[in-house]
């Protein structure tokens, strides 16, 4: 089913479609392990919505009332919330019609996709290869053609990576420009509700629908009042863009320097098309601590965020002679491995004597990298990047995935600005390396949602790669 | 860093980690300790003020008060392991 939103609204029997939609779903469990659940209903709130009968996916840390929400974890294996996360809620109210819950990494915490509790979750362009996460099945439903969007979330680069493993689009809004109430927190400071589709006009048509203040949530941003769907066709000539040549110029595999190649060419192409693109030098000291910023913010709070999961008040319960016991054998049982590392070095990090010299510097190495990208932005417009160094790399053991590296990779981290700043970032397809898909990533200043759909779709525009779908044979 | 450090501090966080996971985890630190030089030996870092968020909310307020039913008994009493005359049972906390 590789149709657009626009093109399934055109269908008279959505029953008989989400019946379908299911069937494949189904069909494709087996080889792709896309979905912790896979609904087994059609059912439409509002059959004169914006969404009405088009089928998604959700990804499994959004609350969800009366459906199992286990943020693939063990320790949340039989979840069922008892009420609605805001953006699932308006979704039902604009009709879009719920087709599973999609396996990610555990607790959205990782980028491979290997380590949901119900196993890993393969790559549609090659089996053998990671589907890039944490949103893993929430991009693959969506490059395999089983449902024209999904949402799903971005602390790091969570939706934008696994889009361009995956080859669709990948769209994360300012930060508070969606509601995420409901929304399983990994890191507070740096979560982000996303959505994948494959096309730039279907990721604006959702993100019209689910934007917005929400009461629920003292994030969010006031409505900017803007249809982006309507304003996708702007003259983009006068934009101007840069590139962090120092990012760049990182590439040293013949993978990595071939990703460089088609990024360049695709540069030119948007040049032709009036747009200025222009190299910016940044401060590659800077740039080296992107990750141990990440890494040691986003563990700090997921450590308090998930203090809640002790077995006594949801979630699963192992047997124990004492609350302590209990306590101790749930969680020892419930986490996998590279969340019980991550709880201990967040832990570690805000102890009274390590906050000063670790989290507290950290937290002021972003606040550095956030005021030099606002100053570039006074003069441009937004920057672009290749997402990543490469394809999809190649599965690994899941005990494997994740660990903490010493070596500093430039072309595999930068999407981070995007959560530091909270700014609107976009990643969709640039090309094929390998035979796999590579994407291109565009960051616009904050709140400027509406310009970075614009220049996206003009993008896309120049790369020849829209609605682009894998056919699992 | 050491492992037997590190497995009493899992243990303070209330979960087991075995052998090899704490292996692992020695060597994450290791790395994060060398990171965070990086961090020390950035120009001027102390005067940045720590960064909480990714930028201030200049319309943000606070919501109204609006009286509303909480949830049902029967809701409440859906993810309850155990139910025993219409009261969750927890584990028993006083020996």
């Amino acid at each position: 089913m590789n149709k657009s939103i626009e093109e399934i609204k055109l269908i008279d029997n959505k029953e008989e479609l989400f019946n379908q939609v299911i069937d494949e779903c189904k069909r494709s469990q087996s080889t792709l392990n896309s979905f912790v659940t896979i609904m087994d209903k059609y059912e439409c709130f509002n059959k004169e919505g914006v969404l009405s009968g088009v089928p998604y996916s959700l990804k499994d840390n959004f609350s969800t009332s009366g459906i199992l929400t286990t943020g693939s974890s063990n320790i949340l294996r039989d979840y069922v919330p008892v009420f609605d996360s805001t953006v699932y809620k308006k979704l039902k109210e604009a009709g879009a019609v719920l087709v599973g819950k999609t396996v990610m990494d555990e607790l959205a915490m990782g980028g491979s996709g290997l380590t949901g509790h119900t196993g890993a979750v393969k790559n549609p362009w090659n089996l053998e290869h990671i589907p890039g996460g944490s949103s893993a099945g929430s991009a693959v439903s969506v490059a395999t053609g089983m449902v024209p969007f999904s949402i799903g979330s971005d602390t790091g680069d969570s939706v934008r990576k696994p889009a361009s493993f995956c080859g669709v689009v990948g769209y994360k809004p300012t930060y508070g420009r969606v509601s995420r109430f409901g929304l399983f927190p990994f890191a507070s400071s740096l979560d982000h509700v996303g959505v994948f589709a494959r096309n730039v006009k279907d990721v604006a048509i959702v993100t019209d629908v689910i934007k917005g203040r929400d009461d629920f949530d003292m994030t969010t941003l006031s409505n900017d009042n803007i249809k982006y769907a309507d304003v996708l066709d702007k003259d983009v000539s006068a934009k101007k863009l840069f590139y962090i040549k120092e990012i760049v110029e990182s590439a040293k595999t013949e993978e990595s320097k071939e990703v460089i190649r088609v990024f360049n060419e695709t540069l030119d192409k948007l040049r032709s098309k009036g747009v200025v693109v222009q190299e910016v030098s940044f401060d590659k000291k800077l740039l080296e601590c992107l990750y141990p910023i990440y890494f040691i913010i986003s563990c700090a709070e997921s450590t308090s965020n998930n203090s809640n999961l002790t077995g006594f008040i949801f979630g699963s319960r192992e047997s124990g002679n004492s609350p302590e016991e209990v306590m101790f054998n749930t969680r020892s049982k419930g986490f996998g491995e590279m969340i019980k590392r991550r709880f201990v070095i967040g832990s570690y990090v805000l102890e009274r004597e390590n906050q000063e010299k670790l989290f507290l510097n950290a937290k002021r190495a972003r606040r550095m990298i956030v005021e030099k990208m606002n100053e570039l932005f006074k003069e441009y417009d937004g920057f672009v990047l290749p997402t990543s160094g490469g394809v999809a790399p190649k599965t690994i053991p899941n005990h494997e995935a994740d660990r903490l590296d010493d070596e500093y990779l430039l072309l595999e981290n930068h999407l981070l600005i995007g959560n530091f700043g909270g700014y609107p970032s976009i990643t969709l397809p640039m090309g094929m390396v390998n035979d796999m898909p590579v994407g291109i990533t565009l960051t616009c200043p904050q709140k400027e949602d509406a310009m970075c759909l614009n220049i996206a779709n003009s993008i896309e525009s120049v790369t020849g790669l829209k609605d682009l779908v894998c056919e699992v044979k | 860093m050491n492992k037997e450090y590190l497995k009493k501090y899992a243990r303070s966080l209330e979960f087991d980690m075995e052998d090899s996971q704490l292996e692992t985890l020695v060597s994450e630190f290791n790395v994060l300790f060398e990171q965070m030089n990086l961090l020390d030996n950035l120009v001027g870092i102390s005067e940045y003020e720590p960064m909480d968020f990714p930028f201030i909310l200049d319309d943000a307020c606070l919501r109204e008060d609006n009286v509303s039913d909480s949830l049902s008994s029967i809701e409440a009493f859906k993810n309850a392991k155990e139910v025993k005359d219409g009261c969750v049972k927890s584990p028993k906390v006083v020996a």
